[in-house]
């Protein structure tokens, strides 16, 4: 077979096979909660966006996101953090850890550096940058440019006090994720969702649960029925 | 040898009076190599060093180096190859060239020898030929003929029958026989069956010799020929601009990695010097992860540290060199992954150039139930994404380095940071015991049982109480991650 035809049937197979497989192009991260996802312009999390994750449980939120996508992710936190990443637990949230790859930059300048070429790369479906710093306007600008770029998510996962938030962000949403009292015979965790900031959308807050199992989140139910004190003693 | 490679290393003629290299076996330390006045005093290999001392008590005595000399071999071999692509390195003094065909380019054989002989005597070292139908045979004559003997074609026997029989390259002991008995000579072996020689002194014996005669293929190793992927490109006027410099690494990138994706090979290292007008040189080295062949990939790694150079009065001459290459393996075509397959590859040698390489890393499950070393992290570029079966535990998304200790624990309440929580829900208990084989500090308070409590905010904890004694009087609960 000549050089030249092969490569071109190669990428007409892999043309047929991604049609195939995303019919209609999908490029948002639903939530797989209905409500949310109205808010949600497109239906989802958009992909070639950068979003802002802060708060109590932003961790597990973001575990929970990368697990509804597919490929490959870069996971960017300083060397210097306490309380890294632990993988095991990861795999709760649908995040493979087999598909994570850390990066552990010396410092601010090198984190927002990572990212942006990680970003730019097109090699992975999204990159979490943990940081600790406040990341300027002009840099998350540079960020979201970069992710349009590749259609690759971008989340920027802040630790620490929430007054390191400046107000001026690129950013096309901003969540605030803290835990919240679960209602009685839910397995998973349970969070408010906060959407503080979201462009071309209303602002919202949910309080959803996760679903260990089918890897969704499901509203909880606005008058709970909560008794106090109720356990599962072992 | 050892003693030429000495004076080129010392830069020093020790041909001026006796010199001894001398080699330890267990407590004895003998004579390994000797210069002409030293043997002229009657000193040889295998003697003493007390006794050579004795003997001439000026000897200048240096230690053997056997690494360095298997070095200097290695690179006296490499230097052979103007005479013969084929050079087969025999340890630990000897190198055998392969002339077959190559005898013509130096208008014979004879000629070829005289070329070998005087331009290894311009190099400073000593050293004795011989040529033959076979390497055996060769060995013979370069290490008991009278030095440059040409055997030849057809006439090897005749050649080497007048030789000891050492010269066979038989061990000591099959040596020691057949002097005992006479035979000391190659040609007295000759009429013997061959059946009786490997009865009496050994199969290798019969080996050796059939070798020598042609009769049995002897197998060689010839050093491997890593080519030389170098490109270099020198400036009529100095150039000084970025811009310039990062067109002729262009260039330079291109044109070599032409000829890598034409002999199927891939870059593993590569460095970009510049030589500037001032004569002194700067360099910039990178690392790739995999056998890389594409041009953009390999500008990359560089271009990102363009700006480290300091192009000071002017630059004459760049130079791109692949110090370390490697044969490119095949790699699977994937048609699902919208990401090209090179792109992730290529991402992680940018990032690793830039921030270590030992900081880009991919998790693996480890083999343990201790939390602290579930997983192990290894650099990214060494490692594919393999899936691997992370076990299926209730395991929270981030540990921490020490366990915190949690006060006033009860069944519904315990205190974190001096702060009161209600617990709201638990689940447990997972008992860890401590391995045996490893003695961790902090494990050492014996099995823990681990609780997955909530709180009354929705906090998802992840809590231990040590089984047995506590290790800080009144404190056993501790919490060790969080879930969310």
């Amino acid at each position: 077979m000549p050089q030249a035809t092969r490569g071109e049937i190669i990428s007409a197979l892999k043309k047929g096979v991604r049609t195939a497989a995303t019919p209609g192009e999908a490029r948002v991260v639903p939530l797989g909660c209905e409500p949310v996802d109205m808010a949600l312009s497109g239906g989802g999390l958009g992909l070639g966006n950068l979003h802002e994750i802060t708060g109590e449980a932003a961790t597990g939120f973001v575990a929970a996101l990368l697990g509804r996508l597919q490929g490959q992710v870069l996971w960017c936190a300083g060397r210097h953090f306490a309380r890294p990443l632990y993988p095991p637990g990861l795999a709760r949230f649908g995040l493979d850890p087999d598909r994570l790859v850390l990066a552990r930059p010396r410092d601010k300048r090198d984190a927002l550096w990572v990212a942006e070429e990680a970003m730019k790369s097109g090699a992975l479906t999204a990159v979490v940058l943990e940081a600790d710093f406040t990341v300027p306007l002009s840099a998350s600008r540079r960020l979201q440019l970069s992710v349009e770029a590749s259609w690759c998510l971008g989340l920027l996962l802040y630790r620490g006090e929430e007054a390191k938030i400046s107000g001026a962000t690129a950013a096309r949403t901003r969540w605030k994720i803290s835990p919240c009292p679960a209602p009685p015979h839910t397995q998973g965790p349970c969070w408010r969702l906060d959407l503080t900031r979201n462009k071309g959308g209303p602002a919202g807050q949910w309080e959803v649960s996760w679903h260990d199992t089918s890897h969704r989140f499901d509203l909880v139910p606005e008058i709970a029925d909560r008794p106090a004190g109720t356990q599962d003693a072992a | 040898m050892p003693i030429d490679r000495l004076a080129r290393r010392t830069r020093h003629d020790w041909n001026t009076g006796p010199l001894a290299i001398t080699a330890e076996t267990g407590n004895r330390i003998f004579i390994a190599a000797v210069n002409a006045l030293a043997e002229h005093e009657g000193i040889q290999p295998g003697l003493s060093l007390a006794d050579a001392r004795t003997l001439y008590p000026g000897l200048a005595v240096h230690k053997a180096d056997p690494a360095a000399d298997a070095a200097f071999l290695k690179y006296l071999a490499r230097w052979c190859r103007q005479f013969t692509p084929v050079v087969v390195l025999n340890s630990p003094d000897g190198v055998w060239l392969d002339v077959t065909g190559c005898a013509r380019l130096f208008r014979g054989e004879a000629n070829l020898m005289a070329a070998i002989d005087a331009r290894i005597a311009e190099l400073g070292v000593e050293a004795r030929l011989g040529l033959a139908d076979t390497a055996g045979a060769a060995w013979a004559l370069a290490h008991y003929g009278t030095g440059g003997t040409i055997a030849p074609p057809g006439k090897s026997r005749e050649y080497i029958k007048d030789l000891p029989v050492a010269a066979l390259r038989i061990d000591a002991k099959a040596n020691a026989t057949l002097k005992r008995l006479g035979l000391d000579r190659i040609a007295s072996l000759l009429p013997l069956p061959s059946a009786a020689i490997a009865r009496r002194f050994g199969a290798a014996s019969l080996t050796r010799l059939r070798q020598a005669l042609g009769s049995e293929p002897e197998p060689l190793d010839p050093l491997p020929f890593r080519p030389a992927f170098t490109a270099r490109m020198g400036f009529p006027e100095p150039i000084a601009r970025s811009d310039d410099v990062k067109a002729a690494l262009e260039i330079l990138t291109a044109r070599l990695c032409e000829r890598l994706e034409r002999e199927k090979f891939g870059c593993r290292r590569l460095a970009f010097t510049i030589h500037r007008v001032d004569g002194s040189t700067q360099a910039i080295t990178a690392g790739t992860s995999e056998a890389v062949s594409r041009p953009e990939h390999l500008t990359f790694l560089i271009e990102e540290h363009l700006d480290l150079l300091d192009a000071g009065f002017g630059i004459e001459k760049v130079e791109l060199r692949m110090p370390v290459v490697e044969p490119r393996t095949a790699v699977a075509l994937r048609l699902t992954d919208a990401a090209e397959p090179v792109a992730l590859p290529a991402l992680i040698d940018r990032l690793g150039n830039r921030i270590g390489f030992d900081n880009v890393l991919r998790f693996a499950p480890a083999d343990t139930h201790i939390p602290e070393r579930a997983f192990s992290a290894s650099a990214a570029a060494w490692m594919s994404a393999a899936p691997n079966a992370w076990p299926d535990l209730p395991r929270p998304v981030r540990l921490l380095e020490h366990p915190q200790p949690l006060d006033a624990m009860t069944p519904e309440t315990f205190s974190l940071h001096g702060r009161s929580h209600q617990i709201h829900h638990r689940q447990g208990p997972e008992r860890i015991a401590p391995e045996w084989w490893w003695d961790d500090p902090a494990w050492r308070s014996g099995p823990r049982d681990y609780w997955r409590i909530a709180d009354d905010d929705g906090r998802l904890l992840w809590v231990y109480r040590t089984a047995n004694a506590p290790p800080k009087p009144g404190v056993s609960w501790y919490l060790h991650g969080v879930f969310a």
